[in-house]
């Protein structure tokens, strides 16, 4: 039983993919879809340069005296407010490493240099007293993805691509499971120090956050405050939300949350948008970008990855329901209870079967079947 | 030209002096040492705002040819948006040196607001659940004057 469970804890975080040929296929996908990502980055990273210029061009305006070197990287390579040359030289050079990126996606020499205007132009936007969280996303992006080349046929390696594919997701998304460690753990030291005060799961929190939030802008929330009535809404929302965080590191280790992480991440970004007033247009763009199902729009072209033929034998019901799914070339995977209600789920293909790989779902499953079962029992014995 | 092998440890490694670096910030922070990688510290609404129902916040005024002060609305103004503005008077206002520190604030306060004579930050303290209500309920503590 301790084996059992030590294995399956870390089969949870194992990164490299199993042999199955259905987990195969969901590489194949992820590995299609991370080829148009970096290319829809790249060409996103050409107009985010361009506005750059507009950028350049407003803060210029501003007294000299107001910039500031907020850390490291502007202490050595923006001592001070660039001069037109200085800025052109590195627009230049940042646009030309976009072109060779999206050419040849595996350039490192290239994709450092990015790295380095993307983090010039961000330093100059943070040098007026504020390191502002917008950008950091974006960085990371370019960051992580410095040795990962996007092509779509390299089947030759493509165990090993796809690891790389999956380690820059992972990297990427580990920032939101530390923010939701943040969360849980102000949480709890509020709850158990001093629970008295407005905790995130406290009625009042949402709209005290929101009031406090409008009123930083010198700003009323007028017809707004109407949406705080309710505030269960708002705890159950915090909880969802503070859930999707903590898990977000798993949306490229288990392949079926990919979009769903995805999609939960950018409502989260566009809630605040709305609600927190939080100013954050470029994360939410990116993560759209990343996480896309480019093969649902292209189905021409990705109709070599959904290719998957199998035959399909089930019996049983409730806890005993077992699935097998056996392939053309003699590989075979067997499923029981709960697992095996969610394989059939995939393979009848539907849109749903994603969220039933959340981590605690399947745990929820298994003692519904177990109380589904038993209660049939008593009532088989009662008559 | 990298092989695929070498480009999935050179990702690893990635991840993992990314994981390292996000840890390290707890120490550089102790030490006084800033944060090289700001990344740890992405805790955007750990509490909500406003959780102690005591928000302080700094504003500036400004002077009218009366000798009145007039507070300084919050918004777009040259091209400081209200985040801007808001974060660089923060900042400037924990800066230790105080002779900077209003040198600083003077040459922003000209540049957003040139229609003043002399200048006053004053820090506002308010209860969220207060000025929902009543928006102009908050005390008012003048911190810093600026000629």
């Amino acid at each position: 039983m301790k084996e059992n469970l030590l294995s399956k804890f870390i089969d949870f975080f194992r990164i490299e993919s199993t042999s199955s040929p259905y987990g195969d296929k969901e590489e194949k996908e992820l590995a299609f879809n991370f080829y148009y990502a970096d290319r829809c980055l790249r060409i996103f990273t050409f107009f985010w340069l361009l506005f750059q210029i507009y950028n350049y061009l407003q803060l210029a305006d501003r007294p000299k005296e107001l910039f500031i070197k907020m850390n490291y990287y502007s202490k050595v390579f923006l001592p001070e407010f660039p001069s037109p040359v200085y800025f052109s030289a590195v627009l230049v050079v940042a646009l030309i490493s976009t072109g060779c990126t999206f050419k040849n996606s595996g350039s490192v020499l290239f994709k450092v240099l990015l790295l380095f205007c993307v983090m010039w132009f961000n330093c100059l936007k943070w040098s007026y007293g504020f390191a502002s969280h917008v950008g950091h996303f974006f960085m990371l992006t370019h960051f992580f993805c410095l040795f990962v080349p996007a092509r779509n046929t390299d089947l030759q390696n493509q165990r090993s691509y796809v690891s790389a594919i999956r380690y820059f997701f992972l990297g990427l998304m580990v920032t939101y499971t530390i923010s939701g460690i943040w969360k849980l753990g102000g949480l709890v030291q509020k709850i158990v120090f001093s629970s008295d005060v407005i905790h995130w799961l406290h009625p009042q929190a949402a709209l005290v956050n929101a009031v406090s939030g409008y009123r930083f802008w010198d700003n009323q929330l007028g017809g707004l405050l109407h949406a705080y009535d309710y505030p269960v809404v708002w705890q159950v929302l915090f909880l969802v939300t503070l859930y999707l965080q903590l898990i977000s590191f798993t949306a490229s280790i288990r392949l079926p949350l990919f979009y769903w992480i995805g999609l939960g991440t950018i409502i989260f970004h566009i809630h605040n948008i709305v609600f927190m007033r939080t100013e954050f247009y470029v994360t939410p763009t990116i993560i759209a970008i990343l996480f896309f199902p480019y093969h649902l729009v292209l189905k021409k072209k990705a109709r070599a990855i959904n290719y998957l033929k199998f035959e399909v034998q089930k019996s049983g019901e409730g806890q005993d329901f077992w699935y097998k799914r056996s392939y053309e070339s003699g590989i075979a995977e067997e499923f029981k209870g709960f697992y095996a209600y969610r394989e059939q789920c995939r393979d009848a293909g539907k849109w749903y079967y994603g969220l039933l790989f959340f981590p605690g779902v399947s745990l929820a499953g298994k003692m519904y079947l177990l109380l589904k079962s038993r209660m049939l029992y008593s009532k088989k014995s009662y008559s | 030209m990298m092989n695929m092998k070498k480009r999935l440890l050179a990702t690893r490694v990635l991840v993992v002096i990314s994981l390292i670096a996000s840890a390290g910030a707890l120490f550089t922070l102790k030490m006084q040492w800033g944060e090289p990688y700001p990344f740890f510290h992405w805790k955007l609404f750990s509490q909500p705002t406003g959780w102690d129902l005591c928000v302080h916040e700094y504003r500036i005024y400004g002077k009218l040819p009366g000798g009145e002060y007039v507070r300084i609305k919050i918004e777009q103004r040259k091209t400081f948006t209200s985040d801007d503005i808001n974060y660089l008077l923060s900042y400037l206002m924990q800066l230790p040196d105080e002779r900077e520190r209003n040198e600083k604030l003077k040459i922003l306060c000209q540049y957003i607001a040139p229609e003043y004579t002399a200048y006053r930050v004053v820090e506002e303290l308010y209860n969220p659940l207060v000025i929902m209500h009543d928006f102009d309920n908050y005390e008012r503590k003048p911190v810093v004057e600026i000629y």
